[in-house]
């Protein structure tokens, strides 16, 4: 069943020149989408910085209105919702970002970042958050103990698990991961990508995975589309990546790195062959 | 006898809960016109290994114990005046984010001018503006005469990466430390830089110190590699060796962990 649809968004940012100049260009960062996700889907995202991928995912959750186009979740248009329906439907959708080191209050503890979600749709009383809270941090892999710490004692996945707990703490339906593992090393990389496919089976979630790598997407998400300047090129199923037709998309495969040293040489053919066409 | 050897650094940081060292004992050499890899999750002690070897860790840190040997000449040993001869000049560095390393309020040009007459004081003005201009034309900047007078904020990341490189090797180092160059960039992008930085190696026949996380980027471009963990060497070898036999845990955890298509 589909889950949120997108329909024709466009969004346009106006370039202003000089300090006081009027906006008399715009910008196309999303050119005409349409894009759906199903129920406990996970649809990755991928192109190169400046394509307009984040923006499509802030467009997606409301957080940013289209300049044109629907953006319609479970069956609503959320541009003609009251600010109070708004509110409510916003539990339902999170978002987790990339930096985990920006995203975190660092006066907060770990436990009241985490169960403020809570707090503020009010499923959850004083005397419980506590309980709550480490509840949520250990689902995501961490100790009860820690709902005492701050940020700044976490390392970097250690913080983008608290970015998940607090993304999953209400039960949503739908998260966009905005580059979740991009500031993470690879180790660290490939726990955070098991713990979200583990969550999103636990919660039957749907994602919407934002990514500009294609070995990271390829290996989580049921189908990807491949964006470039604002417009989705190709759409396929992630098995199929690597059978991709669109040349922008094969210039993007072409471009990962092989971890086979073995492999050099005859790489360095094919990416002479590729320059030659 | 490599070009550069070392031998048992320790590079500690003071603490709250006394001296942590960073760098724990760790062993290295680099040939001449060798691509070595510094392999290792974040934390590991990776980055501090660079900086030590250009004596630039910050306050809280003292290279505790080693010798870094480089052409026959102990770096550790040498007067601060000296040190700054083969800063820039012989061995230098470039950084993750080239969106921070560069100074917002000069132009491109000057910044490289800069570097290449700190390191010549005899050499004109306008030699070291000629010299800025070639340098850009061979990382690959179009337009060079142009790019000269714009600013970094009118470059894209990968351009800037590619000035962060220009600015390294304006003094044809013998050795360039480069510290996660493609991190912060695209993939598309990082596989450019790769092949930039490849390209200017051949060409100048110069040693690269590649520190990353990545093993599909040691893959690209590595001859020898070495895994470090918490501060420790762990393993280290020929990067077919490395991919084809790994010994060590931790090297095949890291190794696991790389996403494949």
């Amino acid at each position: 069943m589909t889950l949120l649809e997108l329909n024709n968004i466009t969004k346009l940012f106006p370039v202003r020149r000089g300090f006081f100049g009027k906006a008399s260009e715009f910008v196309r960062a999303v050119d005409g989408i349409t894009l759906s996700l199903n129920e406990k889907e996970i649809l990755g995202l991928v192109g190169e910085s400046g394509c307009g991928k984040s923006t499509l995912g802030r467009i997606a959750l409301g957080l940013m209105k289209p300049t044109s186009g629907d953006v319609i979740f479970d069956g609503r248009d959320i541009s003609s919702l009251s600010k109070n329906d708004l509110i409510k439907l916003r539990s339902r959708m999170q978002i987790i970002f990339q930096d985990p080191f920006s995203s975190l209050n660092p006066r907060m503890p770990a436990g009241d970042i985490v169960s403020e979600p809570l707090v503020i749709h009010g499923r959850c009383k004083n005397k419980e958050r506590l309980s709550a809270a480490a509840a949520l941090l250990e689902s995501v892999g961490l100790k009860a103990e820690h709902v005492y710490r701050y940020p700044h004692e976490f390392s970097g996945g250690q913080r983008q698990r608290i970015c998940i707990a607090r993304a999953i703490a209400l039960n949503p339906k739908f998260i966009v991961a905005d580059e979740p593992v991009s500031a993470l090393d690879v180790a660290v990389q490939a726990e955070i990508l098991a713990l979200l496919k583990e969550l999103q089976n636990k919660f039957n979630m749907a994602y919407l995975f934002v990514s500009h790598d294609l070995r990271v997407v390829s290996k989580l998400c049921d189908r990807v589309a491949v964006m470039k300047s604002g417009k989705i090129v190709e759409i396929m199923p992630a098995a199929k990546i690597k059978e991709a037709g669109h040349p922008y998309t094969r210039n993007l495969l072409a471009s990962v790195p092989i971890a086979d040293p073995f492999r050099r040489e005859k790489i360095d053919c094919v990416a002479n062959a590729a320059d030659v066409c | 006898m490599g070009l550069l050897e070392i031998k048992n650094l320790r590079t500690c940081f003071s603490t709250d809960k006394g001296e942590v060292p960073a760098v724990d004992g760790v062993s290295l050499s680099v040939n001449k016109g060798e691509v070595v890899s510094i392999v290792g999750g974040s934390g590991s002690g990776k980055t501090v290994l660079g900086l030590s070897i250009l004596r630039l860790v910050s306050e809280q840190g003292r290279i505790a114990d080693g010798e870094i040997i480089f052409k026959g000449v102990d770096l550790l040993k040498l007067p601060l005046v000296e040190m700054r001869r083969i800063r820039g000049r012989k061995i230098s560095m470039i950084f993750q984010e080239p969106m921070t390393s560069l100074n917002p309020v000069f132009t491109i040009g000057e910044q490289i001018e800069e570097a290449i007459r700190i390191h010549n004081p005899k050499i004109s003005k306008h030699e070291a503006e000629e010299n800025a201009c070639e340098i850009l034309n061979l990382v690959g900047i179009a337009d060079p005469v142009r790019r000269y007078s714009s600013y970094p904020h009118e470059f894209s990341g990968g351009m800037r990466q590619r000035v962060m490189i220009a600015m390294a090797l304006s003094c044809r180092p013998d050795l360039l430390i480069a510290d996660e160059p493609t991190t912060a960039l695209d993939v598309t992008i990082q596989s450019e830089i790769l092949k930039l930085l490849e390209s200017l190696q051949a060409k100048f026949g110069m040693s690269i110190i590649l520190i990353t996380h990545d093993f599909g980027i040691v893959a690209q471009i590595a001859d020898r590699v070495y895994v470090m963990h918490n501060g420790k060497v762990v393993e280290d070898g020929d990067v077919r060796q490395i991919f084809g036999a790994p010994k060590d845990d931790y090297t095949k955890k890291l190794l696991a962990a790389v996403p494949v298509l």
